[in-house]
Formats: structure tokens, sequence, C-alpha cells
């Protein structure tokens, strides 16, 4: 290599140069140098500056070729040189390239002309190159600087050395400054572009913060909704209330929701915000046509079947269930259970259809779970009910049974006593009892009182002689007196037949129980003033008074009874006949 | 202790029946007149000579009924234990007075039947004692066909 010149940023002016030259040189400098800072792309700059450079050197051929070591990427650019010319130049480059490693004594902004009006053989450059320049902008880049022959022969000179290194140099500035306008507009573009893609993750993070929020809304919702209904476990109440969280959650002003049993052909049906005319009507024979378009018989959900469809306003207005419906679903819990729910009059609807279903999916499977169990514990309730009405029939039965069981054993020592004394009482008549007697004896009583107090043969409980007054009596040595002297008539009153077996000596037989024919027959005519004694009593009748009595009432004055009778007469041992 | 076919024929509650019948138609009978000759029947009492004054014509009147429904329990019966104690004292009693009266030596009739009958005798007495020996055979023996045994059979059951 021959190293001919060098310069490194502003190399001054040589003496005897002419003025005009170096006016000219001068002059192309300042306009390179001009030129080249308004450009900003460093290929420009070096197309501009070959163009430049060759018309103030007088050549038609020259090149520049730069080559970045880090990247390995070099820019060439050729003028009147052949296509073949390439691959040496870049040869060239990377032999320039490697000697930069090699020595390391290169500093930046330095260049040095190294052939001048000969072929450079070092570097293998074209053999039209006559002049050739290395420039080190800094550690990264280098590059060559070649020129052919002037057009006018001459051969380069000094001057034109000094030139060719100020141009290098200026054409090092313009490039230093190109590619820093190059780096700073790569990273402007850079950021730029960062800043572009920014926006777009902005923008994405603000749609999935959108749907975020949506989902967050949804998520609430059927939270809500879910552990409204979870507490609430009665059919009743579960209805409204599930269809108020819808209507809430779709901002709707209308709606229905009706719960439908079809074993017993039941219809729960809860309605908002129709008026009363306006209320749907729907029957079980509606529903069954409702339920026979939209599912298919027999309405037996098959298993791992969604319990639900949700119906669009589309298909709402086909089943023409009400006006103005736009969002509603179908469900049914099992074989027996159905429902169906509608609403209307949609306030916000900015969400998309499928999320509004998702939604209304995801409401519906929770209703449909506290639905379950609403029904479920309605069942159990209902069971629980009829446990309770078993147990309190069953207690009441318990109670009868022991109150039957006492009234048993009551009735039992009640029989037991009852055959006790049935069975004395058995073994009691068949035994003598005074008792009986008694009751024989005053049953005989009544009868004998009652006959005889009825009878005409019926006679006196009492004795005649206490109605009657006392007879005069007689004692037995007065009536002696008037036996021996014959001067009463004894009359024997007793009958004859204790007459004839004893009586007193000379008496008259006149018994009481024959008085009137006796008396007629032979004492009719007799004197009344008569003295009359009469006797015959005993224990048992008092004969001589009651003939007394008789005879006094037949007239008889002086009738009078004998005391003692005949057994006082006896024992005065007076005589007696036979 | 097997009994002998006599005992046993003495002893058949048959033969109590029989004498059941013939002791109650007996008072029934000898009841009919006296119910129907009440005065008669009183001075046959009074002709025993064993009665107060006082009470003779409350005898006359209440015996015949009392004989009367002992002897128709006696036959249906119905308390027939006790109605033929009562007939057997009453027999026991007749027995005495006709005793008493035969020592006295009364010549008075039996009065059993009616008023007009033979004096009483040994006979009657004798009589009077088989009455009360078959009284004590039916008070011992007779228990077929008494009406209270169709309704005691049957609490007998229940019981």
């Amino acid at each position: 290599m021959d190293r001919r010149n060098t310069a490194t940023s502003s190399p001054s002016p040589r003496p005897g140069l002419s003025g005009e030259r170096l006016a000219f040189q001068l002059d192309t400098l300042f306009e390179t140098i001009s030129e080249l800072s308004q450009l900003a792309d460093p290929v420009v700059v070096m197309e501009q500056f070959v163009l430049m450079s060759m018309g103030a050197l007088g050549t038609a051929q020259g090149l520049l070729a730069v080559q970045d070591r880090l990247t390995g990427e070099s820019q060439l650019i050729k003028r009147g040189l052949p296509a073949l010319a390439e691959k040496q130049i870049q040869r060239a480059l990377q032999i320039l390239s490697g000697k930069l490693g090699d020595t390391g004594d290169i500093l930046s902004r330095q260049a040095l002309v190294v052939t001048v009006n000969e072929h450079n053989q070092a570097l293998g450059l074209p053999d039209d190159v006559h002049v050739v320049v290395e420039w080190y902008l800094d550690d990264r880049r280098v590059g060559l600087l070649g020129y052919g022959q002037k057009i006018n022969g001459s051969p380069y000179d000094r001057h034109d050395e000094d030139f060719l290194l100020r141009l290098a140099s200026a054409l090092m500035d313009a490039l230093a400054v190109a590619y820093v306008q190059e780096t700073i507009r790569g990273l402007n573009e850079t950021l730029m572009s960062r800043n572009k893609e920014l926006q777009q993750a902005l923008q994405v993070s603000q749609d999935i913060q959108a749907s975020l929020d949506r989902r967050y809304f949804h998520f609430k919702a059927v939270c809500d909704t879910t552990s409204e209904l979870s507490a609430n476990l009665h059919v009743s109440t579960l209805l409204p209330s599930f269809l108020l969280s819808v209507m809430g959650t779709f901002s709707a002003q209308q709606g229905i929701i009706v719960l439908w049993n079809r074993a017993e052909q039941t219809i729960d049906k809860v309605a908002r915000g129709y008026s009363e005319e306006n209320v749907p009507s729907l029957d079980a024979q509606r529903l069954e046509s409702v339920f026979r378009e939209l599912l298919h018989p027999p309405f037996i959900p098959s298993q791992g079947k969604k319990h639900f469809l949700i119906l669009d306003e589309e298909a709402l207005k086909n089943l023409e269930l009400a006006e103005a419906m736009e969002m509603g679903g179908a469900f049914f819990v099992d074989e027996n259970w159905y429902g169906l729910i509608g609403l209307g009059n949609c306030l916000a609807r900015t969400e998309g259809v499928q999320a509004e279903h998702e939604l209304m999916s995801a409401l519906l499977q929770g209703f449909l779970v506290g639905l379950g169990n609403a029904l479920a514990f309605e069942t159990i309730e209902t069971l629980n009910a009829d446990l309770l009405q078993k147990n309190a029939e069953l207690r009441q039965t318990l109670d009868e049974l022991q109150q039957s069981r006492q009234t048993i054993t009551l009735l039992e020592a009640a029989g037991q006593r009852i055959s006790t004394m049935l069975r004395s009482e058995t073994m009691r008549i068949k035994r003598v009892s005074l008792f009986d007697c008694l009751a024989m004896a005053l049953v005989s009583l009544v009868l004998a009182l009652v006959f005889n107090a009825s009878s005409p043969g019926g006679i006196s409980l009492l004795p005649e002689t206490w109605g009657q007054p006392r007879p005069d009596f007689i004692d037995v040595p007065w009536a002696r007196l008037k036996h021996e002297s014959q001067g009463a008539l004894f009359l024997d009153a007793r009958p004859v037949e204790f007459f004839n077996q004893q009586r007193i000596a000379g008496a008259d037989n006149l018994p009481l129980n024959l008085f009137d024919f006796v008396y007629a027959m032979r004492f009719a005519m007799l004197d009344p003033d008569k003295d009359i004694i009469v006797y015959g009593r005993n224990i048992s009748r008092r004969y001589d008074e009651l003939v007394a009595a008789k005879l006094t009432e037949r007239g008889m004055a002086n009738v009078r009874v004998l005391e003692g009778g005949l057994q006082q007469w006896l024992r005065n041992g007076l005589p007696v006949e036979p | 202790m097997m009994q002998t076919w006599p005992v046993r024929l003495l002893t058949h509650e048959y033969v109590a029946l029989v004498l059941r019948l013939y002791i109650g138609g007996l008072f029934i009978y000898a009841s009919m007149y006296k119910i129907g000759y009440t005065a008669e029947f009183a001075e046959i009492i009074a002709s025993y000579r064993l009665v107060p004054y006082w009470m003779v014509n409350f005898l006359a009147v209440f015996m015949p009924w009392f004989e009367l429904v002992c002897g128709v329990l006696l036959i249906i019966g119905f308390r027939a234990k006790s109605a033929v104690v009562l007939i057997g004292g009453m027999l026991v009693l007749f027995t005495i007075a006709v005793v008493i009266n035969l020592w006295r030596d009364s010549p008075i009739p039996c009065g059993c039947f009616s008023s007009v009958e033979d004096p009483i005798s040994w006979w009657t007495a004798g009589r009077d004692l088989v009455w009360v020996a078959m009284t004590v055979h039916i008070y011992y023996f007779d228990k077929i066909l008494h009406l209270e045994n169709h309704f005691t059979s049957k609490i007998e059951k229940i019981a």
C-alpha cells in the first residue's frame, strides 16, 4: 500500500496552488458541504457526493463504498464503472475492514489517500480506479472512495489529493450527520411504531377492560341472582324474585314468568309491567302447544342436555306469547315442571346478542338450580307435613290405644267384679236366704191384704171384741149360786165339738159360728129379762164376749160373761158334764 | 265310693222334681180354699188354740197367700230353696200344732184343705211328717227344671 497523504478533519490549503483553482475547490467544497448538510439519508449523501466530487475532480468514473462492521452490511455507489466491479469493491471493503481489525490504530474521521494515478493491487480494485482514498468514519464504519482517470487525461496532483481529502472529510461529516439522523429517524420510526403498538395494545386493553366489565357485570348479576334465589325455597316467592332480578339485569320494563305443572295441570304465573288487561293469558292448553312447538314429545329431558332454551325476539314473536317481547327462555325441571320467561321493552341493549344469550343462559341455569331446590324443598315440606300429620295421627292412635287399654282394664275389672257379683248372686239364689224369705212373706202379705180388702168375704184383721163395749161379768161364786138356784141360763159359746167334750152341767150350746141359726131355733122366744150367763173362751177366741154382745143386740137385758170361764169353774170343782 | 242303686234312685233329681211338684201343688191347692173362705179358716186357726186371739184373723188372711206364693215359687223353681224351707217350716209348725192338739185331745178337724174334715189324728201328724221329709228331700236333691236356672246358667257362663 502506498500511503501518500492523509487528512483528519480540515486540512489547510497548500501554498503554491493557484487562486482560481483554490477558489474553485473551496467553492466546490462549500457547495458540497452545503448540499450534503441538507441531506439526511446516507445513501443519498453518498450518491450526491459521488456526483459532485466527480464533477469537481473532472472524472467520469467514481465509486463510494461503505461497510458496517457490526452488521456486515455494505453500501456501494459507483459511476462509470462496470457491473463486475462490485465484487472487487466488496472484497476490497472486506480487506479494509480486516485491516482495521488488525492495526487498531485508525482514528475516527480519518481519511488517507492510498493510491494516486496507479492501480491499487492491495485492495484488488478495478483497474479503472486511479485514486483510492480509505476513510474511517468511526470504529464501526469504514469506506473506500475511488475515482477513475481524469477526463482531460491529466494525472492527479497533490492539490487534488488535498482536495480529495477535504472532500472525504466533508463526506465523513455529512455521513456522520446522516447516520446520526438516520439513527434518529430509525429511533423515531421505532418509537412511532412502538407508540402505535402501544396504542393498539391500549385499545385491546380497553376492549378487554370493557369485556371484563361486562363479564363482571354478568358475573355479578348471576351471583346476585343466584344468591338471592338460593336463599329462596318457595316457588311462590322464587318466581317473582327471579323475574324482577332478570328484568333488572336486562333493564326490561315488562316481564312474565310461568311455571306449569303438567301432571297436576297447575300454573303459577307472575307478570310485571303489564296492565291488567294486557297480561298474557296462558292456560294449560296454550302451554301444551307452546312446549310441543319448542320441544318434542314426550317432553322428557335427555341425560346431559340443557334444561333450558333461549328464545330470541323472532322465536318469541313466532310463539305469539305477548306483544313486544324481546328476549325469553323456556325451561323445564323434569317431565312434569315446565316454564317460560319473557322480557319486553328492554331499555338499554348495547351488548351483543351472544352476550345476552350467555347471560340469560347463566341466569336460567342458576334459576333452574334454585327452582329445583325449591321444588325439592316443597316436596320435603309436603313429606314433612305428611310425616307430622301421620305422627300426630299415630300419637292420637297411641293415646286412644292407651285410653282403650285403660278402658279395657277398667272394663275387665268391672267385668271381673260383675262376674264375681253374678257368681255370688247365682250362688246366693241357690241358697236359702233370709232376704228371700222376708221378700216372699212381704209379697204374700201385700197380696193377702189387697185381696182381703177387696174381697166380699174379707174379714177384719183386728179382734171384733176390741170394737165392742165391755160386757158385764159375773164371778164364779155368784154364778154358782145362780147355777144352783137355776136362776140363770148357762150358755156355752164354744163350737159344738168342745161343748160336746166338756161343759158346765145344764148349759146349752149357742156356738158363735152358728149363732143366728141356733138362736132362731131355740132362743128366739126366750124372755128378754132372763138372766143369761155366757162362758167359753180360749187363747184364740173370746166366744163368750161375742155371743153376749149378740144376745144384747137381740134384746137380752141380763147377759153376763162368766169370769174365768170353764177353767175357773173347773178349778172351783163345780159340776160339769159329761 | 259308688252308691247303691236304691240310694241313687231315692236321691235322684227326678224324684226330687216329682216331690217338688207334689208339695208345691199341695200348698197351692190347700191355699185355694183358705183364700176363698177366710172366716172359716180363721175359725180353724182359733180351734187349734195356739195363736193369741188378736192374731188369728191376721194369720187367716196372711197364711193362705203365704202358702200360695211358696207353692208357686217351688213349682216354677224360683227361689226354690227358700220356698221349700218355708214350706218345710210351715209343715213342721202344722205338725207341732196337730201334735199339741192331739195331746190336748182336741176334737178339731185338721183344716188343711177344708173346714169340713175328720178330726185330727196321729195319721194327720204322720202325714205331715212325711210331707216334711219330702221337703227335706227336695231341699237336698232338687236341681232340675228351675226357672231361675234358665237365667243363672247363662249368668254362670258369662261369669
